[in-house]
């Protein structure tokens, strides 16, 4: 079974992701920030995180980056769900290594659709 | 002298004024005595009168005072009361009433009298036995019901005169009324009735009044008299003393009467009686007294009549005298008249240089003059009784006969007779003096003949004088006929008549003595021409008639002669003084004539050649050199035509011509004659010299033609240019033999001056021609020159920009019709001034480098100053200085171009602020819609993700989860609704439409109303406080605007702190403001988002896990800020934060005016 770390600010639609993705089969975890999403992916080594991008503590992009730099972590795939609907922002992350990047408020479909895109190939 | 009688009208009216004037002072002495007597009376009784109606009125005064008791039912009734039963009390209000009788009315005592005729009370408390009088005054009383008056009466105790008034009282008001009493009121006459009758309305030293009344067959005197005091009631006189006036009165008597008075002494009264009594007044004066005044009134009448009588006799006696005076006066200067006259016969007779003799009727003689004794020799004395012819002898001076006495026949005839001329007088001692006499009859008293005297005067000096005037008239005769020119004496009226005739008088008229010894055969004698004979002769007589010397002189009159030359003569008239004669002098004036007329000539001719040469001088072409020379050629020489032929090769044309007849003129001008054939040309052509032909009919190879047949006289001369014959001028004459060579010779000269004309015009053409060329060159460059100048001034004018031009020092010279506008100063201001005097003081230095920069380099410069007008005005100025420089780059000036743009930089800092503005709003706007972008997809995204989980998973999910996912969803859209609210609300803010309506209300309440709210909104699990400090009560505030700003912060308060920990909201109300603050003890706000902490969408660093929009704060802040109140906080990471708002407090009043625009944002 998948592991999934859900990183987001947002408490609400955090729980709401959460539960879709068990609902869907998947084992998922909470961070409400940064720091500790990123704790939380070393301590877990989940197969998949997403993360927001605007956060307090650490964004989106630094919890990337570190991801990254840790060996870890290095490898898991992260998707980026986030308000920010700027095409500047997606070109960035993807450039970045993200996996995707998908806006709020997210169609359930591409989500699933992204997500196991990123778990399966 | 005659004895003068005083005359009879002075007399007689004298008399009559001496009677008139004694019978006027008579009657008006009379008339003044009856005067002052009657005026006595009249005052008398006027006085008389006087005091009877004051005693009447005094004793109808009295009667009255005592009606008014007995008309008194209170004061009747206690007077009866009293006297049936006698009380004090009544007895007292009795006295009280009488006394004030007494004291109001000047009584000397008053009583209460009962029917029985006794005293019962008296005001003076006396209680006197009645006399007889009074009780028979108290019945007359009651008897007849009406007050009376007693009479005079002396009491016995105290002796003064008294009068009483009874007045009866009854016990009631009808006729059948019982006495019950009576009151008797005195009243002392000493006070009251004598005083009255005393006095005397003007100073008197014997004027009285007396009142009297009969008593028995005497008359008693009622009052004191003035002069024999103490009398009153005591003195009576005996009825039978009729001659007194009181006696009178008494007895009858009324009006003024004479009489003795009591003291016996005589005097003017007046009676009357008084009415209603039994008293008489009388007033009385002493006649002494009355007649004092007239004894000084008559001695004053009398003495101016007999002053008047004195005054008229002396004024007559005056005019007599005066009459006399004149009259002896007027003698006396007749007779020294008469003394004076012979005094000056005597003087003339012996002063006067022709002898005289006076003879008496007998021829004898009387008196000699001392001429007459120095002429006849004989002395007066000798002389005297002589008879006159031998004193007198005389002879005729031719015949020596004696020649007939004057005296005898003026004896003879009675008129004055003259001696026959050439007499001489034999004197005494044998002289012989020629004299001329004449004898007078001297009368006297009418016709009758006393004597004669006889004229004579000595004639030796006038027989000499008359001698040698003889001979001077022969001299100059002789002086005159040998004269050089002519001279006659003749009349002039008008006919001319000669008395003396010169030889040459007669010469240079060419006539004779002969032709001129007829009355007025002068004229037809010298002047042969009829016509010319009457102009002169008309002019000479006008001349002579005028008188006026000037004019009478005539100068070169013409003598004609036929077959003879004329001569002239020049003449002159002098009237001879005394006489009607006229001397005339005439003179040759021929030679000197014609010497004039050729002179003349000569002069004429000058003038021509000068004129002429003038004229070609100024002629510029040849054309006017010709013409010049044909108009004047006929003041040099006379001729009937002309013509000036111009050589061309060897032909000759003629080109100007003039006098020629039309049907020859023009063939003339086509002809071109060729000078080798032409003797006469050729010769001029060759010989440069004139040609004459006097007579064409005897020049051989003068050419005949039919139409010039007529030219009978010819002359010609070439015309020279440089040596060269050009043409000729020729001249043709009609008369044969009329040119001469004295005409060749003066037409070359004049032929001359047009050579060097020529040459000058040919001059002139080619200057003209070049000059021609010049203008035509000046002109165009004028044009181009005036064109771009033009323009220049066109851009110049027309430029709203300044143009100033300045010269090489900096000075302004020229400034365009702008510059008056933009500097607000005239022209003539500028002008002079220093280019840099236009900018503020600081920008000089900038201003002058410019200017020198742009002289040294001749480049242009610009920059931007601050200019300033003379009005004070500054304005941003950009400047842009040129050179002016000139083809080999000298410096000529700058041209400064200033132009304004104040408006402009304005408009530019306008715009940028503008576009700042609008680029800070669009930022804000941009960031506005990005975070709502933003913070909208969060909830969004829960929505969906529920949404998601309902529908995709509903069947899994528990009743509760299915509930929750509905409660998120219900939360987010609560969250976004609540985010939209914020940002219309904060872009009213940003906006300034943030509407603010303060109105009174209770804070307090508002308060717990708030807290209410929130916390049950959110849900709060802390403990809430409220603390009220200070008075607070009504305040006013915009109740939606403090809800928001306290729901925020309490919310805020409530989201971030924790469970169980206590969220304070404090009120401090003061006078002047009121400071809520809200502590909580929550997270705290970092450092780094403090600064930022009220800007939209900021959210601090550690909120973001807790829902909100970032836009609370932002909105708390302008909230506050209308109400014109500041919030600031204090936080600290972990421990808490205080947000402290502090707003004015304005008076209720103020602050319910809602409709105060003021008060709306």
């Amino acid at each position: 079974m998948k592991t999934i770390l859900i990183i987001d600010d947002d408490t609400m639609l955090r729980n709401n992701l959460r539960m879709i993705l068990e609902l869907e089969g998947f084992t998922a975890f909470e961070a409400d920030n940064g720091l500790v999403g990123l704790a939380y992916a070393k301590e877990l080594q989940p197969d998949l995180i997403i993360c927001d991008v605007m956060m307090p503590a650490l964004d989106g992009y630094a919890v990337l980056t570190q991801l990254q730099q840790h060996p870890r972590t290095s490898a898991i795939p992260l998707i980026f769900l986030t308000a920010i609907s700027d095409d500047g922002h997606a070109q960035r992350a993807l450039s970045m290594g993200a996996e995707g990047y998908l806006t709020k408020p997210y169609v359930l479909e591409n989500l699933l659709a992204t997500i196991r895109s990123a778990l399966y190939h | 002298m005659q004895k003068r009688t005083f005359p009879r009208p002075l007399m007689v009216t004298l008399v009559l004024a001496l009677v008139f004037v004694t019978a006027g002072g008579i009657w008006y002495y009379r008339a003044q005595e009856q005067r002052l007597r009657d005026r006595a009376e009249e005052e008398l009784q006027a006085i008389a009168q006087l005091k009877v109606e004051q005693l009447a009125a005094w004793r109808a005064e009295r009667i009255a005072d005592a009606a008014v008791l007995r008309d008194s039912p209170t004061f009747v009734a206690a007077v009866t009361q009293w006297l049936s039963d006698p009380q004090d009390e009544q007895a007292e209000t009795i006295l009280r009433r009488l006394r004030t009788l007494q004291t109001h009315y000047g009584y000397s005592d008053a009583f209460l009298i009962d029917v029985q005729f006794e005293i019962c009370l008296g005001v003076e408390g006396q209680s006197v036995p009645l006399s007889e009088d009074a009780r028979q005054a108290i019945t007359t009383a009651w008897h007849n019901r009406q007050p009376v008056l007693t009479d005079l009466h002396i009491l016995p105790d105290d002796q003064m005169p008294h009068i009483d008034i009874i007045t009866p009282l009854f016990d009631n008001a009808g006729t059948d009324a019982e006495p019950v009493g009576a009151v008797m009121i005195r009243s002392d006459a000493t006070t009251f009735l004598y005083p009255l009758i005393q006095s005397w309305p003007t100073p008197s030293d014997s004027a009285e009044t007396l009142l009297v009344r009969r008593d028995g067959d005497a008359v008693l005197f009622l009052n004191d008299l003035r002069h024999q005091p103490g009398s009153a009631l005591m003195l009576r006189i005996p009825l039978n003393q009729t001659d007194v006036p009181a006696v009178m009165a008494v007895t009858g008597t009324t009006g003024v009467v004479r009489g003795k008075d009591y003291r016996g002494v005589e005097v003017l009264a007046a009676i009357f009686p008084i009415p209603d009594s039994p008293w008489f007044i009388i007033a009385k004066e002493d006649t002494d007294e009355i007649l004092a005044d007239w004894e000084r009134e008559s001695s004053l009448i009398v003495g101016l009549i007999a002053g008047t009588l004195a005054v008229i006799g002396t004024v007559v006696g005056v005019i007599w005298q005066s009459n006399e005076k004149a009259h002896v006066q007027r003698l006396y200067q007749a007779e020294k008249a008469r003394l004076e006259s012979e005094m000056r016969y005597q003087t003339v007779l012996l002063s006067i240089g022709d002898g005289i003799i006076v003879t008496d009727v007998e021829g004898r003689v009387e008196l000699l003059n001392p001429a007459a004794e120095r002429l006849t020799g004989w002395s007066r004395a000798d002389a005297r009784g002589q008879p006159l012819e031998a004193v007198f002898r005389i002879v005729s001076e031719d015949t020596r006969e004696p020649v007939a006495n004057p005296v005898r026949q003026v004896l003879r005839e009675g008129i004055i007779v003259g001696l026959a001329n050439h007499t001489l007088l034999i004197a005494k001692d044998g002289r012989e003096i020629p004299i001329a006499d004449s004898g007078a009859p001297v009368q006297r008293h009418g016709d009758v003949i006393s004597g004669v005297v006889l004229a004579f005067q000595d004639q030796t000096d006038e027989r000499a004088a008359q001698n040698a005037l003889r001979e001077s008239e022969e001299y100059i005769r002789t002086v005159l006929d040998n004269l050089p020119i002519g001279v006659a004496v003749n009349s002039v009226d008008p006919d001319v008549t000669f008395s003396y005739i010169n030889d040459n008088f007669v010469r240079f008229y060419r006539t004779t003595r002969e032709a001129l010894a007829e009355s007025d055969s002068f004229w037809e004698a010298v002047y042969e021409d009829t016509d010319f004979r009457e102009i002169i002769k008309r002019r000479v007589l006008e001349d002579v008639a005028s008188g006026d010397p000037a004019r009478m002189r005539w100068d070169d009159v013409p003598i004609t002669r036929k077959g003879e030359e004329t001569t002239y003569i020049s003449a002159m008239n002098a009237p001879i003084r005394g006489t009607d004669l006229m001397l005339s002098a005439v003179w040759d004036t021929t030679e000197r004539k014609r010497t004039e007329d050729a002179r003349r000539e000569q002069h004429m001719l000058t003038e021509a050649l000068r004129d002429t040469a003038a004229a070609l001088i100024s002629a510029m072409d040849i054309d006017a050199v010709m013409t010049t020379l044909l108009a004047n050629v006929a003041r040099v020489v006379p001729h009937d035509a002309s013509n000036i032929m111009m050589i061309t090769g060897d032909q000759a044309q003629v080109v100007y011509s003039h006098g020629y007849p039309d049907d020859l003129d023009r063939p003339l001008h086509n002809f071109h004659i060729a000078i080798p054939q032409t003797p006469h040309l050729q010769e001029m052509l060759t010989t440069k010299s004139p040609f004459l032909i006097a007579q064409t009919r005897q020049y051989a190879t003068w050419q005949q033609d039919p139409l010039t047949d007529w030219v009978q006289s010819y002359v010609a001369v070439p015309i020279r240019s440089r040596e060269n014959v050009v043409g000729f001028l020729n001249l043709d004459s009609s008369t044969p033999g009329f040119f001469t060579n004295a005409h060749a010779e003066r037409l070359q000269a004049f032929a001359d001056l047009a050579s060097i004309a020529i040459e000058h015009a040919q001059l002139y053409e080619q200057i003209q021609r070049h000059a021609g060329e010049l203008e035509q060159r000046v002109i165009e460059r004028t044009y181009e020159l005036n064109h771009a100048k033009e323009r220049t001034e066109a851009i110049l004018t027309s430029s709203s920009d300044v143009m100033i031009l300045i010269q090489a020092d900096g000075i302004i010279t020229q400034v365009n019709p702008a510059f008056k506008t933009v500097f607000e100063c005239t022209t003539d201001e500028a002008l002079g001034q220093p280019c840099t005097a236009l900018v503020i003081p600081d920008h000089i230095p900038r201003m002058q480098q410019a200017i020198d920069n742009v002289m040294a380099s001749r480049q242009s410069q610009r920059l931007e100053v601050t200019a300033h007008c003379r009005t004070g005005k500054t304005f941003d100025a950009d400047i842009v200085l040129s050179p002016i420089v000139d083809h080999d780059r000298h410096l000529l000036g700058v041209v400064c171009n200033v132009r304004d743009i104040t408006l402009h930089k304005r408009m530019e800092t306008q715009l940028r602020q503008t576009l700042e503005q609008e680029m800070a709003l669009n930022e804000l706007k941009t960031r506005y819609v990005s975070m709502a972008a933003h913070d909208l997809r969060n909830p969004l995204a829960v929505i969906r993700s529920s949404v998601d989980l309902i529908r995709q998973y509903g069947d899994r999910l528990s009743d509760e989860q299915t509930q929750e996912k509905y409660d998120r969803i219900y939360n987010s859209i609560q969250i976004m609704v609540d985010m939209l609210d914020d940002i219309l609300l904060l872009e009213k803010v940003e906006a300034g439409k943030l509407s603010f309506n303060p109105a009174p209300m209770d804070i307090i309440a508002l308060c717990e109303k708030i807290i209410e709210d929130t916390s049950h909104a959110i849900g709060a699990a802390q403990h809430i406080t409220f603390d009220v400090q200070g008075e607070c009560g009504a305040v006013s505030v915009d109740a939606k605007l403090l809800r928001h700003v306290l729901g925020n912060l309490l919310s805020n308060a409530i989201k971030y702190s924790p469970d169980d920990s206590t969220v304070s909201l404090t009120i401090r109300c003061a006078e002047d403001h009121i400071v809520f603050q809200v502590e909580d003890q929550g997270i705290g706000i970092p450092d780094v988002d403090q600064a930022r902490l009220f800007e939209a969408f900021h959210r601090a660093s550690n909120a973001k896990s807790i829902p909100g929009t970032g836009l609370g704060l932002a909105i708390v802040k302008q909230s506050v800020e209308v109400h014109g109140g500041t919030i600031n906080f204090e936080s600290h990471v972990g421990v808490g934060t205080t947000f402290t708002v502090t707003l004015p407090r304005v008076s209720v009043e103020q602050g319910t005016h809602e409709d105060n625009p003021d008060n709306r944002r």
